[in-house]
């Protein structure tokens, strides 16, 4: 059964002046383990279906199902619940927390989980080292350049070992040496942990090395291309 | 920081208001206590309507016992001898008070002697008289000159004597500057032919609670003497009025700097919380339970007050130490105003511990109050939107 469905979804914006259909009556299914890249021009409603996925958002009509749970029937505290131990984060604009160092960053989902505090700092520096930050951990955001900070980002998303990774254009601001390096990363935890990554690019290198490839235009869904192997 | 900065400074500002309100409030009650009520007075019945020296009473014997029995070590009563007379100098003549007294119990009960301009006020056991240096100036009368005293005595016996001005008392309240003369009680009750009687008898305590007490006590024996006993509120209805009503308008003063103040703090607590809805909308985004982040918030708020309140008050306190111990003097026009309302030209200060509390609970109760914003906030924020910001 797939983990994740999306049912006749739509958003639409200013629905009583001029509409903006940010999201068109679209039905996707994903699977576990899954390594789908969501593709499409500016403006074609990426960021709203991540955010949508991830519970941020509610939908204007249709719903998004999560082992088959209709997300919108569930209380407030239960979705956030949910993100908090189910859900990795990448946002498009990072969303640091600007007075806290990229460690405390790293380290703060796993501390709402009330996990113990030596494994966090462990895990929260591994992580931390594998996107190449090991020399960074004291800055605070406003220290480190962008693709640091999206670093920085993913490796806050990474370090609770969550089942869904939900990352926003997560290479946008990265050179292609770290592109790559991140996209092995993720790789690697998709097929050892079989973690489940959904994220969105304008990269063509990136968009290779998706197994599922779902674009979008102007909100709803133009091509979904699913390669074997 | 601002916050708590704010908050300090709210403290330090309600208290110095209310210390110097209480504070004048406490220095007339305390200046008629002393110069005028004392705490209480034993009276006759009438006396109150017609304070006529036909209505003054021998309390000895029996009843005295009783009294200073009741009274025991915390009060003691002086009694007294006073009578509206016509004083005259060589040249002019005045309407002036005769206050009978005794020297040791008069300085014990108000310091009697830092008042004292010129003479030797022991002295006053010997026939002469002390009279306010207001009233000497206006009948240009010096020391060792002689004051001729004219008035009516017990039962419309005639009062007149002439006496020896045996030294001045120079005090800021008016009516005492400009009308008292000053001799031992015995020599007044000769003057108007008292014997024992006396027209009333004052009574001193540690503090209003014992005054209070003594009257509970006393005014048993008092059943039946044609005597009462009367608190200084009900011998000064006015001056109780006067405090009531400058209480209440000190009070709208007061709920005006507490608006101001409350506002000044919710304008720190609202741009704080705006600039931090981003800080919030990821928190919860990544899984913080808004009841958490509330209660952060709330925690937060208070911690940030409690600070500032503590502060406040430790800051506070040195300052109205300071003014308590150097009262600020007045000068020019309010001097008068005030000296004309028989009180010192100094704007004096309260340390009464009440209003530390008072103002720290006062501001607590509105932090708490305050704090129910950023909590709402936590509660009803919208993630996207702020995560935009
Ligand atoms: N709060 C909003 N109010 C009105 N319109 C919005 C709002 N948020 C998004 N939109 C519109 O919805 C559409 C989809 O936006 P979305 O951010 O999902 O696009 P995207 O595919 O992520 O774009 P990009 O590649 O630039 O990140 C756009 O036309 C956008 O203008
Ligand atoms: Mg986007």
């Amino acid at each position: 059964m797939p983990i994740i469905q999306t049912k006749k979804l739509y958003k639409i914006y200013n629905e009583d002046t001029i509409p903006v259909y940010a999201l068109k009556d679209l039905n996707l299914d994903f699977e576990v383990g899954e390594f789908t890249t969501i593709v499409g021009p500016s403006g074609s409603g990426k960021t709203t279906l991540l955010n949508m996925i991830g519970g941020l958002d509610v939908p204007t009509r249709g719903s998004v199902l999560v082992d088959g749970t209709d997300i919108s029937t569930l209380k407030k505290n239960q979705v956030i619940n949910f993100r908090l131990h189910h859900i990795g984060f990448v946002f498009q604009s990072y969303n640091l927390i600007p007075v806290l160092t990229a460690l405390e960053n790293v380290s703060l989902i796993m501390e709402l989980q009330n996990r113990e505090k030596k494994e966090i700092r462990e895990r929260a520096i591994h992580v931390l080292e594998e996107v190449g930050l090991a020399d960074k951990l004291n800055s605070r955001p406003s220290e480190l350049s962008g693709g640091q900070q999206q670093r920085v980002a993913v490796a806050r998303a990474l370090a609770s070992r969550p089942k869904y990774v939900l990352a926003d254009e997560p290479t946008a601001n990265l050179d292609s040496k770290s592109a790559m390096n991140l996209l092995d990363i993720m790789a690697r935890l998709n097929k050892d942990e079989s973690m489940t990554f959904i994220f969105s690019t304008h990269d063509q290198r990136v968009i290779e090395r998706a197994r599922r490839v779902v674009t979008l235009v102007d909100g709803a869904l133009y091509e979904d291309l699913k390669k074997e192997g | 920081m601002i916050t708590a900065g704010s908050v300090m400074f709210a403290v330090v500002l309600a208290l110095t208001m209310e210390s110097m309100n209480k504070g004048s409030h406490e220095q007339m009650i305390s200046n008629t206590l002393r110069f005028g009520t004392g705490y209480l007075q034993i009276q006759d019945t009438a006396y109150y309507e017609t304070p006529s020296l036909d209505f003054s009473f021998d309390l000895s014997g029996d009843l005295l016992q009783k009294l200073n029995s009741t009274l025991g070590n915390h009060a003691y009563a002086i009694p007294r001898i006073e009578s509206f007379v016509l004083a005259a100098g060589e040249l002019d003549t005045r309407g002036a008070i005769v206050t009978g007294i005794i020297p040791e119990l008069e300085d014990r009960m108000n310091g009697f002697l830092k008042f004292v301009s010129q003479g030797n006020f022991t002295s006053l056991e010997e026939k002469g008289v002390f009279i306010g240096s207001g009233l000497a100036k206006r009948l240009t009368l010096n020391v060792k000159d002689t004051l001729v005293i004219i008035g009516q005595g017990f039962q419309g016996m005639q009062a007149a004597a002439k006496y020896p001005v045996l030294g001045f008392v120079s005090h800021p309240m008016e009516f005492i500057d400009n009308q008292m003369i000053y001799m031992h009680v015995k020599e007044a009750a000769w003057l108007f032919s008292l014997d024992q009687n006396r027209s009333h008898w004052l009574i001193m305590a540690e503090n209003d609670k014992k005054a209070k007490e003594v009257k509970r006590e006393f005014e048993k024996h008092l059943v039946g003497t044609g005597l009462t006993i009367l608190h200084w509120e009900e011998l000064q209805p006015d001056l109780v009025k006067a405090l009531a009503f400058d209480s209440a308008s000190g009070w709208v003063m007061q709920i005006i700097l507490y608006v101001v103040i409350a506002f000044g703090i919710f304008g720190t607590i609202l741009t704080m919380t705006l600039e931090r809805q981003k800080e919030f909308a990821i928190l919860v985004s990544l899984g913080m339970k808004r009841h958490i982040l509330a209660l952060q918030c709330f925690v937060e708020t208070i911690m940030i007050s409690f600070l500032g309140v503590f502060i406040g008050l430790g800051i506070g306190f040195p300052i109205l130490l300071y003014f308590y111990f150097n009262p600020i003097p007045l000068r020019g026009g309010l001097s008068d105003l005030v000296k004309e309302y028989g009180m010192e030209p100094f704007l004096p200060f309260s340390m009464s511990p009440s209003i530390f509390l008072m103002q720290g609970i006062i501001m607590l109760i509105l932090s708490l109050i305050i704090t129910a914003y950023p909590v709402w906030r936590s509660f009803t924020f919208q993630i996207l939107k702020n995560l935009r910001r």
